[in-house]
């Protein structure tokens, strides 16, 4: 076993090999079913047909879709109509596109009111997700159904945006705290239509002050309507893309490759493979990038030159990280999380969110725990690590906090 | 009602539009109204995007069509005014259009026959709210979403 040292609280000690890491499918890849549909919604000619038929052959739309493939059909509409597909089954997917289309115009229509309010508030804006995919990269209104707004301040101006967006009518259920501010990266908003807003003061969970600003300097104009706001550049976003999609969630784990791949292939695009690389060791998220981009590389071509897969190859993965997506995968399937699984989680985060802030930065790992157990105080705090210590088997506490 | 010299827009940014192999879906975000454009629709969509005055389009439309009822003046000239009241397009002082007529009709039918001429249809759609939340998998016809299944 590759990596002497398994200790909780350094980073790079415990590397793993390349066989390693697929033996431990802490992450869910798609299915062979959602594989054959993401073929067939991004690979061209034959490929692509035979992918739609060998689907066809093995599911039925009308019974047996998972919400991942489902999100994927205005894609894949789009995709069989450029390879000439013309059959009676593509009225249905059509409507499906023509949904997502007018789905994504009603969010595109919120999100520019919304920026035009923080603009002119001057708060800066930045696109995040889904609108900026959209519009930049997949260059189709439809293609990539949205969910939600994802949009994101820089952090010292997150309590006035979250104001003025109340003032707008879009509101949270729990009060933004300064203690979200320091440890958190998003807050969720709702308007009376049952609209879901993120209101991002970090790109992503866990991202450090330090680095925050990178996502600022190289960001890149996106319009909307009469509305031009800020979007990650390329590399940034398949870098957010690639660490977002790979831990997975509720949803089948499918969309990122979509993402990713339709990023990558988008005319004038390039990536700076090296930054991407230099990214994930600023944010140690090393096995993220690994496991994304191996997976991309093997099944969709993804075009990553030799030497810099085999710099992504070589990047140290820490034993935190491990057990941090171990937690996650846990989670996902609902196994039982153990506590110390569910600690080195939370540190491993902690560490994440205060990157290069060396050993005395440790000191605040007590109160951000707080933050995470919503904990009222140090008493609290101790009071539950105590229940938790006695049974070792339950980790209910320990749960992350949705938001 | 409108004159035939009158040049059009589309009421971008509120209404968007696009067209999904040769259907023009058209989106009013100010009112949430949904509408199917198809056949004649679609093309005189085409020719408002090109900045077509009410006249340019009918003489368009008089080139690729044939018209045994004679009724096409009426059913253009209505169907713009549908448009507008619905807020989809408005006057606009834009520039000529010289040669863009001509490239078009080049374009789509060299020396081939006039297709029959069908009245030119806005299919409407008020409930988009509902329509938003329709499951388009199992709610719609074989046509697909917005069209709702009808129950046996």
């Amino acid at each position: 076993m590759p990596g002497s040292f398994p200790l909780p609280f350094c980073h790079g000690v415990f590397t793993l090999t390349s066989n390693k890491l697929t033996d431990l499918q802490y992450y869910s890849f798609p299915t062979p079913d959602q594989e054959l549909l993401l073929k067939a919604a991004l690979m061209h000619g034959d490929e692509a047909v035979s992918a739609w038929k060998k689907w066809q052959s093995r599911m039925d739309m009308e019974r047996e879709l998972d919400q991942g493939s489902f999100r994927l059909l205005p894609l894949l509409y789009t995709n069989l109509r450029q390879q000439g597909v013309d059959e009676p089954g593509m009225g249905k997917l059509k409507g499906v596109y023509r949904q997502s289309w007018s789905k994504n115009q009603t969010l595109f229509h919120e999100i520019a009111r919304v920026v035009k309010r923080l603009q002119s508030a001057g708060i800066r804006t930045m696109l995040l997700k889904g609108a900026p995919l959209s519009l930049l990269y997949y260059q189709n209104n439809g293609a990539r159904p949205m969910a939600d707004i994802d949009v994101l301040v820089p952090r010292k101006e997150a309590t006035s945006a979250c104001r003025l967006l109340d003032e707008e009518g879009w509101h949270s259920l729990l009060p933004l705290t300064e203690m979200d501010l320091q440890y958190g990266h998003a807050i969720q908003l709702e308007n009376s239509a049952g609209r879901e807003f993120d209101l991002h003061w970090r790109p992503f969970s866990g991202c450090c002050d330090a680095h925050d600003n990178d996502f600022w300097e190289g960001a890149v104009d996106v319009v909307m309507g009469d509305v031009t706001a800020l979007a990650p550049d390329p590399t940034h976003m398949l870098f957010h893309v690639i660490i977002h999609g790979v831990p997975g969630n509720p949803v089948p784990p499918i969309r990122w490759i979509a993402d990713a791949v339709s990023l990558v292939r988008t005319p004038g695009v390039t990536i700076d493979w090296q930054r991407l690389i230099n990214l994930s060791e600023k944010h140690l998220v090393g096995l993220r990038l690994k496991v994304g981009l191996r997976y991309l590389r093997d099944t969709f071509q993804f075009p990553i030159p030799q030497e810099g897969m085999k710099k992504v190859e070589a990047l140290p993965v820490s034993y935190l990280e491990g057990m941090e997506d171990r937690f996650m995968m846990a989670t996902r399937e609902n196994k039982n999380r153990r506590p110390y699984m569910a600690f080195c989680c939370h540190l491993c985060r902690y560490r994440r969110l205060t990157a290069g802030g060396g050993p005395a930065s440790m000191a605040g790992f007590p109160r951000y725990i707080q933050w995470r157990l919503d904990a009222k105080n140090f008493h609290d705090l101790l009071a539950r690590g105590l229940r938790v210590a006695g049974s070792r088997f339950f980790s209910k506490p320990f749960d992350v906090r949705p938001r | 009602m409108m004159e035939n010299g009158e040049r059009f827009k589309i009421n971008e940014p509120n209404v968007v539009h696009e067209n999904i192999d040769g259907e023009t879906v058209v989106l009013n975000l100010d009112t949430g109204n949904y509408y199917s454009l198809v056949g004649v629709g679609a093309e005189i969509w085409e020719f408002i995007l090109k900045g077509m005055t009410g006249a340019e389009i009918l003489g368009m439309i008089r080139q690729s069509y044939e018209f045994p009822s004679g009724d096409e003046e009426n059913a253009v000239h209505s169907f713009l005014e549908e448009l507008r009241q619905e807020g989809l397009i408005a006057a606009h002082d834009g520039d000529e259009t010289a040669g863009v007529q001509e490239a078009f009709l080049a374009e789509k039918k060299p020396g081939g026959a006039k297709a029959a001429f069908h009245p030119p249809v806005l299919n409407k759609y008020t409930d988009m709210q509902d329509l938003l939340v329709l499951d388009p998998i199992h709610e719609v016809d074989a046509t697909g979403w917005p069209s709702t299944k009808v129950e046996q």
